[in-house]
């Protein structure tokens, strides 16, 4: 009788730790995932913008075709990128984060531009729109870090002996990271 | 080895930006003016504002003045300060702040109005940069500092004004933590009987005691939140996606 109980705790205690095992990474995922959906929903809410700015800046400026061109070209391609959640590894997440870098700096030298034109920089819906933007990239730069960071909690956590040998069992792999962009994470600093 | 030293540099990278934020000043309070851009009295009638709203609707307005900023931007800063401050009230968001960094010789000065996201609906990022360009910036460049802290905080609370009805942590804590107490009770119940049930058989009872099962999670452990009426408790524990709109001058 008494080994039978203390079988039976063992065997309890066995499956409580291995469900520990199991579970943990499902969560860790989980967050990722969702840390993933804010990413692809911010970097949606810049690509809603871009047709609408690309209108108000062609309304005022002149041989600037070529820019706004550019523009409309990286969006398209950026949002062919997608990745579903269960996919986040190192290649397809640089590969996102290169599609988006080409909208970045299309969007930077529109807005270089758009400097050019007083009247351009005058109207209520541009200077809007300019908000907005601001504002989209300062909540994209926030869902990268938080996505950073789940990723960074759940690599950890399945590499760690023993999880790693589990992780494999069960199909966990790593995940990949945005990198700093150069010069793009940390706004330039204007001196005199 | 490179992405041994890639994880190393990117956790270097997180670790100086989020630590070397201020921690709040104590007692808790909503202006935190580490720049002492305003005289006491000054801090003393915009607290007793911001207290006031608070209050009434739960939501948190903080005003953060800061000198130095280490090179980043007060857009990067924002969302740091709700995270490790906990701006707003958990769950809700309900946090707004104003963060001041004032014009240095050779710096300009820069104004960021943070919004948890609670506060996306009604105080989207274009009302923020219109408060700091109407209202802001202009009385910041006549030396108006007060003026044009105050004015920026009349307009944030009219923009936002019936959003929030006061409902503060400390209730919503009880409520996530009966279905555990219940489970609790139950067991007591449960290992009493029990032992009552050994007693009669066995003639001495044992006295039992309470079992050692206590239900993980209990209680929660996060801070509570700024508590009505009498002193304020510090952040809530709301969040921020990086909402907002800066400017400079």
């Amino acid at each position: 009788m008494r080994k039978l109980q203390v079988f039976m705790v063992v065997v309890v205690a066995a499956l409580m730790s291995s469900c520990s095992l199991y579970n943990r990474p499902v969560e860790l995922e989980e967050k990722v995932a969702e840390a993933w959906s804010q990413v692809e929903n911010q970097y949606q809410r810049r690509s809603d913008l871009i047709p609408n700015l690309v209108e108000t800046v062609k309304g005022y400026t002149k041989h600037e075709q070529e820019t706004l061109t550019a523009v409309m070209d990286a969006r398209a391609k950026a949002t062919q990128v997608t990745i579903a959640a269960e996919h986040l590894d190192d290649a397809s997440v640089k590969k996102f984060q290169q599609a988006q870098a080409q909208v970045t700096s299309a969007l930077g030298r529109l807005m270089a531009v758009a400097e050019n034109y007083p009247n351009l920089k005058a109207n209520q819906n541009f200077l809007e729109l300019q908000a907005q933007l601001e504002g989209t990239e300062n909540r994209i730069a926030v869902a990268r870090k938080n996505f950073n960071e789940a990723v960074r909690e759940y690599n950890t956590f399945i590499r760690r002996f023993p999880n790693n040998i589990f992780a494999g069992m069960f199909g966990f792999q790593a995940k990949g990271y945005f990198e700093a962009e150069q010069g793009a994470d940390k706004a330039p600093k204007v001196q005199f | 080895m490179r992405i041994i030293t890639f994880i190393f540099s990117f956790l270097l990278s997180v670790a100086v930006w989020g630590q070397n934020l201020p921690k709040p000043m104590q007692p808790p309070r909503l202006v935190n003016d580490f720049a002492q851009l305003l005289t006491p009295a000054e801090q003393q009638l915009l607290e007793q504002k911001l207290r006031a709203y608070h209050d009434s609707t739960s939501t948190q307005v903080y005003v953060i003045t800061a000198a130095e900023t280490e090179g980043y931007t007060l857009a990067q800063l924002s969302p740091e300060f709700f995270k490790q401050w906990g701006i707003g009230q958990k769950g809700q968001d309900n946090g707004v702040l104003i963060l001041i960094k004032p014009k240095l010789e050779h710096e300009f000065g820069e104004v960021f109005i943070g919004t948890g996201y609670g506060m996306e609906g009604v105080l989207p990022d274009v009302y923020c940069k219109r408060i700091i360009e109407q209202v802001i910036i202009p009385n910041f460049k006549n030396g108006n500092t007060y003026r044009g802290i105050d004015m920026a905080v009349d307009a944030v609370i009219s923009y936002a004004s019936g959003e929030y009805k006061g409902k503060l942590q400390g209730e919503s804590d009880f409520m996530e933590a009966l279905p555990w107490l219940l489970i609790f009770v139950v067991l007591v119940i449960i290992f009493v009987r029990n032992a009552n049930n050994k007693g009669k058989g066995g003639g001495k009872s044992g006295g039992g005691g309470i079992p050692f099962i206590f239900p993980i999670g209990f209680g929660g452990g996060h801070s509570s939140g700024g508590s009505f009426g009498g002193g304020f408790g510090g952040g809530g524990g709301g969040r921020s996606g990086g909402g907002g709109a800066g400017g400079r001058w």
